[in-house]
């Protein structure tokens, strides 16, 4: 590895305990960093600028054995989640796959899976029972009149699809939870089928 | 939209925040189904409305005051009866995008209020009706607005519904497959006034792990996931998620049994 990336701008962070709390305005989205990788984006924005100084404070910082195979999946954490630059010529190639399993394997091998293996949990803005009162939004479950209207390209009903059927407004019909816009299928005991519901 | 029924309407007065819903209905089982869902919610009239809601017999169906048409098609009128009350609570919910609204069940005791969030089908309505059995006090089911600007929860003591536990193991996933069943809850047991925030319990049904403290990011983090109207607030939320995970502590509740998680939470204080 080479230069490492940026941390994008316009992030709202939120330090709490170990984790950090990103929002970002652009996207609508919430991402919650483990100790490791919001370490390593700290490290970033300090302007730390080599791997193995990287890699020497996460091992100081956090007092973990020191390993180079942490760093490359915490960037492609960081930028899987839209956290890094990457119209900047530092921005990381994705991972493959393999290698990625790979990496997590050699990090099991040396104790410091639990503490080390790279994590953001990300949140997308739920349309709720808001969707009604969005403008603007094209995201599961809001109003359309047609497909280009949706971020997903698919307006049924008048409900942008979020993949394989899940726009059912409350009323309609539902065979899960995940169909529905509210998440909640409410099924009677006994059916396969129920009703979407708030 | 014409009152084409000939039956007179029917007034009842839902009131959350000093605030009130005039629902007007010429359905005998509608004005019944929602005197009882809102029971502890109904009020006499009095000036300060949010607006009407109508809901009239059409076709095979009710028609809602908007053009929107719930039909029949087959299914039960009981079926359609929990969209209308739904109706009742989006109008609340939307006349109030001031609070931040989760997904909660909320109970209080000494003062004090405990919220039980989750997603559908983990338990948040069975362990509110448990709790207000070993005489912690009725808030919220279901659906909790809580303060911007102060960790208070705001009651809204819709009447519970629990589902009915077939008195065998069952798969978390079918869950959701099991029916509901109106818990009645004493007038004396229902919380009237906004209480502080002291815990939060992330519920999680299908796995033995018992009550355990998460940190507080992890614990923001389920405020916002579990607030329906994060859409309205937005960075706010995320402010505001990170404030009441800073000040109240969280729990993550796994369990198998309801019995044994809500004696874990009734002992939280």
């Amino acid at each position: 590895m080479n230069a490492l990336p940026r941390v994008r701008s316009g992030l709202l962070r939120h330090a709490l305990d170990n984790q950090v709390l990103v929002y970002d305005s652009r996207d609508g989205l919430v991402h919650l960093l483990d100790p490791a990788t919001a370490c390593v984006m700290q490290l970033l924005e300090e302007g730390v600028t080599t791997a193995d100084e990287i890699i020497s404070q996460i091992a100081i910082r956090l007092d973990v054995p020191s390993n180079a195979e942490f760093l490359p999946l915490a960037l492609d954490e960081l930028r899987k989640a839209g956290l890094l630059d990457l119209s900047a010529a530092t921005a990381p190639a994705p991972l493959v796959e393999v290698n990625r399993r790979d990496m997590i394997r050699r990090l099991a091998l040396t104790g410091a899976a639990a503490m080390l293996v790279p994590a953001v949990a990300t949140l997308t803005a739920t349309p709720g029972y808001a969707q009604a009162s969005a403008v603007g939004t094209l995201g599961r479950c809001e109003s359309c009149v047609r497909n280009s209207d949706c971020s997903s390209n698919n307006c049924v009903n008048g409900a942008c699809d979020g993949g394989n059927g899940s726009s059912v407004p409350n009323g309609g019909a539902c065979s899960g939870n995940g169909n529905c816009c509210s998440n909640n299928c409410f099924i009677t005991a006994g059916m396969n089928k129920g009703t979407c519901v708030a | 939209m014409a009152h084409r029924s000939g039956k007179p309407l029917e007034d009842l007065f839902v009131e959350f925040d000093s605030s009130q819903l005039r629902v007007r209905t010429d359905a005998a089982e509608v004005r019944d189904y929602l005197a009882r869902a809102f029971e502890h919610m109904l009020s006499a009239p009095s000036a300060r409305s949010i607006g009407e809601l109508h809901i009239l017999r059409s076709g095979e169906g009710y028609a809602i005051a908007d053009g929107r048409q719930l039909e029949f098609r087959g299914r039960a009128a009981s079926d359609l009866l929990p969209l209308l009350k739904d109706e009742v609570r989006v109008r609340f919910m939307r006349s109030r995008p001031d609070l931040l609204w989760l997904h909660a069940g909320a109970v209080e005791r000494g003062g004090a209020a405990l919220l039980i969030s989750g997603p559908s089908g983990q338990g948040k309505s069975t362990m509110t009706t448990l709790l207000c059995e070993r005489g912690w006090r009725l808030l919220s089911d279901d659906i909790a607005p809580v303060r911007m600007d102060a960790d208070e929860v705001i009651p809204f003591p819709q009447s519970p519904l629990r589902r009915v536990h077939p008195g065998r193991e069952i798969q978390p996933d079918a869950v959701n497959t099991l029916a509901r069943q109106g818990v009645a809850i004493a007038a004396s047991m229902v919380r009237r006034t906004a209480a502080p925030i002291k815990a939060l319990v992330f519920v999680a049904y299908g796995q033995a792990g018992g009550l355990v403290p998460i940190p507080r990011g992890s614990a923001a983090m389920e405020i916002l996931k579990n607030s329906t109207n994060f859409i309205d607030h937005k960075g706010a939320a995320v402010d505001r998620a990170v404030e009441i995970a800073r000040r109240v502590p969280a729990y993550r509740l796994s369990y198998l049994t309801a019995i044994e998680a809500v004696v874990a939470v009734h002992d939280l204080w």
